[in-house]
């Protein structure tokens, strides 16, 4: 009798668990995103008010952004600085697949990083500031639809994985 | 014959309610018909040995 109970309370509780961890792929989601963008107003700031060389721009947002961010610019800075790559992209690139190889991400977000590095540092101030305005709008569009998904599927994968669970148990007593 | 099978069901018919309210609230209405389905399935494979065994009393009553 009470070891049914006890079985009962680990199937509901790991369930419910799941639940929240499906729940979790969309609030991480638009929570990189938004620490995304952070990141890239900080270099916009770095390129057209100072001038930094990118290596150095990169190695400066590292130390300022969290996870997963200052892991991947910080390798990107020093694929620049090795001299590993022949260029920029190449360098962008290959920081991605290391680092940037998340559950979280679409394919749409992958692809706007990865279009965002092939312009990064290719002509004048004035022209990459256009580009960063591109890339802002779009980030726009990427985070409203994160932030509908996640009002749809969050609540919904929470108490699905909590019912489910209560279901199991019922349909096992 | 226990009185705790009519629980039973009466319990997953609240939580398939729940569920089914849950997944049409958020948008996925042939998901809830499919958890409706179910759980009108598992409802019947547990009260199927009773009406067959009913059908069998009702056969040997009346020596049919």
């Amino acid at each position: 009798m009470f070891i049914k109970l006890i079985g009962g309370m680990i199937i509901i509780l790991s369930s419910s668990l799941i639940g929240i961890l499906l729940a979790n792929k969309y609030i991480i989601r638009i929570k990189i995103l938004k620490t995304f963008r952070f990141s890239i107003q900080l270099l916009e700031t770095e390129i057209v008010f100072t001038s930094t060389p990118l290596p150095y721009a990169f190695n400066h947002i590292s130390s300022k952004i969290d996870k997963p961010w200052n892991a991947f610019f910080h390798e990107v800075s020093e694929n620049l600085l090795k001299r590993n790559f022949f260029t920029m992209e190449e360098a962008w690139n290959s920081a991605m697949n290391n680092h940037l190889d998340l559950p979280f991400f679409k394919k749409s977000d992958i692809e706007l990083i990865k279009n965002f590095g092939k312009v990064l540092g290719k002509s004048d101030t004035e022209d990459q500031k256009k580009h960063f305005l591109l890339v802002y709008a779009q980030l726009d569009r990427h985070e409203e639809e994160a932030e509908i998904e996640k009002k749809k599927n969050v609540k919904m994968y929470k108490s699905l994985g909590l019912l489910l669970g209560i279901a199991i148990y019922i349909i096992l007593i | 014959m226990d009185v705790n099978i009519i629980f039973k069901i009466a319990a997953v018919g609240i939580v398939i309610a729940v569920l089914n309210n849950v997944l049409i609230r958020s948008g996925r209405d042939e998901m809830a018909m499919m958890t409706t389905l179910t759980g009108l399935v598992v409802v019947l494979m547990m009260v199927i040995g009773l009406i067959s065994r009913l059908f069998d009393t009702v056969r040997t009553m009346f020596q049919l």
